[in-house]
């Protein structure tokens, strides 16, 4: 059926639309719709473009975390523009989607990992297809998938860390944020981490987390909760073991921050759980909130209104910090202190003891506009077993992609991969560690917005794609084995073990079930391996 | 049956939507549909429109004349798209949304932990409303373009009193460069 509309007047323009939608499993097939002008003759494809000739816009999305994700649902909806029909690979190195949602979000907040079902949906959607298992510079090179797809859209995260780099920050008991986030979250490459951080907790009954982000927030808030309160959560086993035996001691975890609260980045809703914990006091000092109250920094105040919110939280939280008992479990904020080094346990050289702190000053750098902290050679020794570095999250370069060496992202312009035309970047890897979920909504439709424009407008070559899906499995899986995911039949040699959708979902509902033995949402694989057979165990199925 | 129309799109990247069917694609679909607003999809006969006045497009209409459970309000959209919805009493401006195609995305589900669902409110309806809760303000101070007038679209329950309110959805202003 055909609808007709007369709205030439409008500049609107025709399209016929039909076969994107046969292959949806979930939605209605779209309609076909034909202007006034075009109603008489026309089934054709009055398209933007000439790109389809019949044939669908290839896409290949590396990373499923929130940016592939938003990426693929945007993607999706520009069929009608495009004029053709769109399909979408996901490729992403682990066996399991969803990215730090999976792999950051803190198991405390169930509420955040919601999301998923929205991924779920767009994963089930026919025109894509999920490649867990594809380690992107490894199975397959920025070459090969240029060679494949139309498009290829990077999406690939933040897989590294910025580091400390003072003295002392080599010893023992000293990790990247991103280790334990990873570790308590069962991310499989930190797994084997549960006895070095049970040492660390051991070693003393401090942890100092260094950086003001949400980040750092987590961590403090996780190790101050401890097992009880985390143990109807998805937090993985292997933590919640740590964190009831060697962390049992813990009393005080100290926040540090090198500037003071106004140029603190992490926001209100994470604060304000710190300050509501049961059992837990928090800290702060009415005088470095003073120190911090620059003529800089109350113009801040005044214009932002969130910050102005976190303000008044700290004063009041601040007022009240007298009165906490020095034995009380606390976490406590200090704001404009430096770390200068970490000195080693005096009784284990090689582990750490204590943090030494500078205690800073703001400064105004006229240029910049931006407050720098200055030292002012005043020090302080603060005692603890663990150190956290929370100082960024970084994207790590890849062998034939631009790299931004300066701001450790992927050379881009407005999601565009310079140099590599096809090639195009969203999430961490083109805005670098920043923003919440929903920041990689408004960075995805950007680059689809110039995925549309480049196609429309011909800037985009689109050469002789044949079978881009046919062509990435048979090149992963190294035979002519079609079979999509880990079905493939005895006699073909495969490189590759593919875990597909199905093959998630199978490791999903194994995950749901013993975490339902236990009063948990799930509990995670945290080894490759293991979600590997699963993932092609059959037998199962209804 | 549904059909589809051009975006008017300021920037770059004009959408075609689907318009004149009451249930559109799924989308946001972590949003858990609460029982009044899937009832509002399952019972309401709606009539595929062919003709679409200018920028200003119908949806979720029912067959009969305006019922007296239902609500009229606008959505406008970033690109300056006018969705004229009827919207079911009870049901939260998220919900509305997303029955009638409307580009809001509801990330956490309407959980209060995300901001995705934030929308400007004309300060005579804003001001109609009960107080946000301190964590309502947590989220929107993590959301884009905030207003005196912003809210949380999966906090805000239809009422009488928003008849004819004009709700935006705010812009996408972040510098992606
Ligand atoms: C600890 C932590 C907690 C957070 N909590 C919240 C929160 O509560 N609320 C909120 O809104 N935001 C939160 N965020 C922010 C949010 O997680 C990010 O904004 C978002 O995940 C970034 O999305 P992305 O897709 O760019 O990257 P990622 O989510 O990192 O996804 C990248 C994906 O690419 C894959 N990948 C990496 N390298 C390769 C490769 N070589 N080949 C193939 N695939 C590869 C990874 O496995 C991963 O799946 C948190 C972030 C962190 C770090
Ligand atoms: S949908 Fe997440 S806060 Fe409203």
């Amino acid at each position: 059926m055909r609808w007709v509309r007369s709205s030439a007047r409008l500049g609107l323009r025709a399209v016929s639309y039909k076969s994107a939608a046969q292959g949806l499993k979930h939605t209605p097939p779209l309609p076909t719709c034909v202007s006034a002008r075009t109603a008489g003759t026309a089934i054709q494809r009055p398209t933007a473009t000439d790109v389809s000739a019949g044939r669908p816009l290839r896409v290949c999305v590396v990373g499923s975390g929130p940016a592939g994700f938003y990426v693929t649902k945007y993607l999706l909806k520009e069929e009608a523009e495009l004029g053709c029909e769109v399909v979408i690979d996901i490729v992403d190195r682990l066996p399991t989607p969803y990215g730090l949602v999976r792999f950051g979000v803190a198991p405390d907040h169930p509420e955040v990992k919601a999301v998923q079902n929205d991924f779920d949906q767009v994963a089930s959607d026919a025109r894509v297809s999920f490649f867990g298992n594809v380690c992107f510079g490894k199975d397959v090179s920025a070459a090969q998938l240029s060679e494949l797809y139309d498009v290829v859209v990077l999406a690939y995260g933040a897989a590294g860390d910025r580091e400390l780099t003072v003295p002392g920050a080599d010893l023992e008991g000293v990790f990247a944020a991103r280790a334990f986030v990873s570790w308590y979250n069962g991310h499989p490459d930190f797994a084997h981490m549960s006895e070095e951080f049970a040492k660390a907790l051991a070693s003393s009954d401090t942890v100092a987390v260094v950086g003001v982000g949400n980040v750092a927030l987590d961590c403090a808030r996780i190790l101050a909760k401890g097992a009880n309160a985390l143990k109807g959560s998805d937090i993985c086993d292997h933590a919640l073991d740590v964190l009831s035996s060697a962390g049992a001691g813990l009393r005080r975890v100290v926040i540090l921050g090198r500037r003071g609260h106004v140029q603190a980045s992490f926001t209100m809703k994470e604060l304000r759980e710190l300050t509501k914990l049961d059992g837990v006091a928090c800290l702060v000092r009415q005088e470095e909130l003073e120190l911090s109250r620059t003529p800089a920094s109350l113009d801040e105040l005044k214009t932002a209104r969130p910050k102005n919110r976190i303000d008044a939280l700290l004063t009041k939280v601040a007022d009240g910090s007298d009165s906490v008992s020095a034995e009380a479990k606390a976490v406590e904020f200090r704001f404009l202190v430096g770390l200068s080094d970490v000195l080693p346990n005096n009784s284990i050289p090689n582990r750490v003891g204590a943090v030494r702190v500078e205690r800073n000053q703001l400064e105004l750098d006229e240029a910049t506009g931006a407050q720098r902290a200055i030292g002012s050679g005043v020090k302080e020794v603060i005692e603890c077993g663990m150190v956290l570095g929370s100082i960024g999250y970084r994207c790590l370069p890849v062998h034939g992609v631009p790299y931004d060496e300066r701001n450790s992202i992927i050379a881009n312009e407005r999601g565009r991969v310079q140099g590599v035309p096809g090639m195009y970047c969203s999430g961490w890897a083109r805005r670098g560690p920043s923003g919440i979920i929903g920041t990689n909504i408004t960075d995805a439709r950007s680059v689809v917005a110039a995925i549309v424009e480049d196609v429309s407008s011909k800037q985009l070559a689109l050469g002789d794609k044949a079978e881009s899906r046919q062509g990435l499995r048979n090149m992963l899986m190294g035979g002519q084995d079609g079979a999509p995911g880990l079905r493939g039949s005895g006699g073909t040699k495969k490189k590759v073990q593919v875990v597909d959708w199905d093959g998630y979902q199978r490791i999903n509902r194994d995950e749901v079930a013993r975490g339902a033995m236990k009063g948990k949402p799930r509990e995670k694989f945290v080894h490759v391996e293991e979600m590997l057979s699963i993932a092609t165990a059959v037998g199962d199925e209804e | 049956m549904a059909l589809l129309v051009r975006r008017l799109s300021s920037n770059a990247g004009a959408r075609w939507r689907k318009v004149g069917s009451g249930k559109g694609l799924p989308r946001s679909v972590g949003a858990d549909r609460s029982a009044a607003a899937r009832l509002a999809a399952e019972t309401y006969t709606v009539r595929t429109m062919a003709l679409v006045p200018p920028r200003t497009y119908r949806r979720g209409i029912s067959s009969t004349a305006a019922r007296k459970d239902k609500v009229n309000m606008t959505f406008l959209e970033d690109d300056g798209t006018e969705i004229k919805v009827e919207a079911e009493l009870g049901a939260t401006l998220l919900e509305v949304a997303h029955e009638n195609d409307v580009e809001l995305e509801g990330a956490c589900g309407g959980d209060l932990a995300c901001s995705t669902c934030h929308v400007v409110l004309p300060k005579e309806y804003y001001d109609k409303l009960d107080e946000k809760e301190e964590e309502e303000d947590d989220m929107l101070d993590l959301a884009w373009g905030l207003t005196d007038t912003s809210r949380l679209g999966c906090q805000i329950k239809v009422t009488r009193d928003l008849e004819g309110m004009l709700i935006k959805v705010p812009e996408d202003s972040m510098d992606m460069s």
